[in-house]
């Protein structure tokens, strides 16, 4: 079986020439600079959690993109550099497949990407322990070193209430009888989830969870809350938590003061019980500002711990490896085709209309009556192809966009395996895959030593 | 040639081959090769000569597999070039050695015979014997972007002879050495052919085409316009050469009126020259005899053990 042979040979030479090139030293001093200037330059909230957030969050995202760029360009420099400078014609004069180049040159992309990752974890780490060791002395909490499993309430808003809210507008005359339902749908589900989240003085908000089975035998629950007060006031809010089931809504209580637009921690002063859990914010009357209103993304949610950071940061970088692979792949199909300059543009032009696609696609999903041309053409047809490029283009990359670890990282958010194996699956199965196939034909078809005409 | 090896199937069939390459809207742009017929026989050593454009390099890269014929037919080794199986048994040297500069000598070759089915054992000592046969043992753990265009070209025959090939492929073997390097290519090569491998060869090099090759084909804008034996080929007709030791003047004068009485003509009378590569040699082999530090590719060995297979036996004559 050449492939066996051919495979390592050609993914060991790649990754060799790459240490060699210093293209691996130039990178490195590069994810130096990144990871001690990020911390340096900006401070965050000036809290240790704060701190440690800045440097998961900006300094590992900042490496990723710069990996994502020398994944990106090194895959689709391979095999048009090997082909400029000839030195293809005289492997493939040996017993090689262009599978086994191919996927020799991605193996030892993947072997270079896993190196550069490896260096800049570790120090990306280092850096979070050296934070954390500054905090310890000072006495401050870490609750984003965890990896907590999160739980998000119930919703109250349903299809049904928005119908009847539409229902009641139209008799109250404040929709018109020309217009559709359809069209106000999405802004009159928004508004009501805000209204959800909305508490004003004087009033109680309540939410209602429903505990997977993990995290009710994980033992002690976190809330994780942000809010924003009325009239953007960022005075600190006092008010009162209180914790309990459907027939005892207020069996435990925690009252504070707490600041807008950060995020807060708070250990959950009860056992996590067999049915749904109920949480409730009492907006006191008295004391400054107005309501207080919780985010609908993630202004409320339980968290419980279900693993060390150590662990979830491993699943985390695991996760942006899988990512820098399918990169690869993708760079290396365009090179298939193309020389390394047109395959660089095409590589990025097809990235930023995959970007393009999702916002174009998120607005058709939410809303299936928005324009997509501002200034539509007038003719129909187009307008209608213009429309189904955009639903499959978001279709085609969506799946892809589901594999932001960074943010679960920063707030101590449990990256679970399943994740993992769906990035195994999506990226690499699919399309990595999908992407080389593509790729070894092209190549297989092409013809190696063409006079320039 | 040998006789054993004539009667047995050709290592290179070329029937009415053509090539064209097209532009990017796939219009004809170059007849590259127009109909070109040719058999290599094994253990025979086959020179491909032509002007540039001729489409020497062209066939070349037809017979590795790396262009496609647009009619036609090409075979090595009754196989179809693009079938990976029949590059086990070639070699292949290209016109321009383009080897990776950040690899040493050694890691260059380790490299290239790991793509062959050979065991660790083998390869290290194949590569063993081939930087000892190329002359650049004391060179080896330099990377090969240091190296000259001549030592460049001894890794790139090494490479080629990696798997012991029963083809050998070899765009302008002889460029960018010294005579002393290419005098020694040259003996390999016949060394190779005597041991029944059968090398193709396309050079610029008019004298050592002539020097080595048992037939030879001229190509001109992509058709064969002569194929045949070297030695058919070059004869000059109606001609006669008679060679011996120098002789008395008067003997000289006999020798002279028998041959004028016998033909007609006056035969022409002059004083054989040793070539230059030859003399050259002889200068260079006493100035290694006095030089103790040389610097760059040394000689080189013998041929190396594992190539020294097979009977060897003399060209035909």
């Amino acid at each position: 079986m050449t492939l066996t042979r051919n495979v390592p040979a050609i993914a060991g030479l790649f990754f060799r020439h790459c240490l060699r090139t210093r293209l691996v030293l130039a990178v490195t001093i590069l994810i130096a600079c990144i990871v001690l200037a990020v911390p340096a330059y900006v401070d965050g909230d000036g809290t240790t959690d704060g701190r440690i957030r800045i440097v998961l969050f900006y300094t590992l995202g900042l490496v990723s993109i710069v990996l994502s760029v020398v994944s990106l360009w090194s895959a689709c420099a391979a095999i048009p550099i090997e082909l400029e400078s000839r030195r293809l014609h005289l492997v493939l004069s040996k017993p090689v497949r262009r599978l086994e180049i191919w996927v020799g040159t991605w193996f030892g992309l993947l072997a270079l990407n896993a190196l550069l990752l490896a260096v800049a974890a570790g120090v990306i780490y280092l850096q979070v322990q050296r934070v954390l060791a500054g905090a310890t002395r000072d006495g401050g909490e870490t609750p984003v070193l965890v990896g907590r499993r999160l739980a998000r309430p119930i919703e109250t808003v349903t299809a049904e209430l928005v119908q009847a809210e539409i229902d009641a507008r139209r008799r109250s005359g404040h929709i018109t009888a020309n217009v559709e339902d359809r069209d106000f749908f999405p802004a009159i589900e928004y508004e009501l989830n805000v209204r959800a989240g909305t508490v004003q003085t004087g009033q109680t908000g309540r939410w209602e969870f429903m505990l997977p089975n993990r995290l009710k035998n994980n033992g002690a629950l976190q809330l994780r809350f942000k809010f924003a007060s009325s009239g953007m006031n960022d005075a600190p809010r006092t008010g009162t938590w209180t914790f309990g089931t459907r027939s005892e809504p207020a069996l435990h209580h925690l009252s504070g003061t707490w600041t807008p637009f950060q995020y807060h921690d708070l250990a959950v002063p009860m056992e996590p019980p067999d049915a749904l859990i109920v949480v409730q914010f009492e907006n006191p009357l008295l004391g400054e500002g107005g309501a207080v209103i919780f985010e609908v993304e993630d202004g409320i949610v339980l968290l419980n711990h279900e693993s060390g950071f150590l662990t979830n940061y491993f699943r985390a970088v695991l996760v942006i490896f899988l990512e820098l692979a399918f990169l690869a792949a993708l760079g290396l199909s365009a090179g298939s085709l193309f020389s390394q300059p047109v395959a660089v543009f095409v590589s990025y032009t097809l990235l930023m209309m995959a970007g393009l696609a999702q916002y174009l696609g998120i607005a058709l999903v939410e809303d299936p009556n928005l324009p997509i041309l501002y200034d539509p053409l007038p003719v129909p047809l187009i307008n209608a192809f213009v429309e189904q490029v955009a639903r499959i283009s978001h279709a085609v990359t969506e799946p892809i966009t589901q594999f932001n670890v960074l943010s679960r990282l920063s707030q101590g958010i449990l990256v679970p395996w399943s994740l993992v194996r769906n990035a195994l699956f999506v990226l690499i199965g699919g399309y990595s895959v999908t992407l080389g196939i593509f790729g070894v034909l092209v190549f297989h078809r092409r013809e190696i030593g063409l006079p320039r005409i | 040639m040998t006789e054993s090896a004539s009667t047995t199937r050709p290592v290179v069939v070329a029937h009415d081959l053509h090539k064209t390459f097209k532009d990017f809207w796939r219009r004809p742009k170059v007849h590259a090769l127009k109909g070109v017929d040719l058999e290599v026989q094994p253990g025979e050593i086959f020179g491909l000569l032509g002007p540039n454009g001729a489409g020497k390099s062209t066939l070349i890269k037809l017979l590795l597999g790396l262009l496609r014929p647009s009619s036609g037919d090409i075979r090595i080794f009754d196989q179809s070039p693009s079938d990976v199986r029949s590059k086990e048994r070639i070699g292949y040297l290209p016109e321009e050695t383009t080897l990776y500069r950040y690899l040493t000598a050694r890691e260059t070759l380790s490299f290239y015979a790991r793509l062959f089915d050979l065991d660790a054992a083998a390869r290290r000592e194949r590569v063993d014997q081939l930087i000892e046969m190329i002359g650049l043992a004391r060179a080896e753990t330099r990377v090969v972007g240091e190296y000259s265009k001549g030592m460049g070209r001894r890794i790139g025959l090494a490479q080629a002879l990696l798997n012991d090939p029963e083809l050998l492929i070899l765009d302008e073997p002889t460029s960018g050495l010294d005579p002393a390097g290419r005098r020694q290519i040259k003996d390999l090569i016949q060394a190779l052919a005597r041991r029944g491998r059968t090398v193709v060869l396309s050079s610029h090099l008019l004298a050592d085409v002539e020097d080595i090759c048992d037939r030879i084909a001229i190509l001109f804008s992509g058709r064969v316009y002569a194929l045949g034996r070297t030695r058919d080929l070059l004869e000059a007709e109606h001609r006669t050469r008679i060679t011996f030791p120098e002789v008395t003047e008067e003997a000289m004068r006999t020798v002279l009126a028998a041959i004028q009485t016998a033909s007609g003509v006056e035969p022409d009378v002059d004083r054989p020259t040793v070539p230059l590569e030859h003399f050259f040699l002889d200068v260079i082999e006493s100035a290694q005899q006095s030089e103790r530090d040389p610097t760059g590719a040394t000689s080189g060995g013998e041929l190396a053990p594992f190539l020294d297979r097979g009977s060897d036996h003399d060209p035909d004559p």
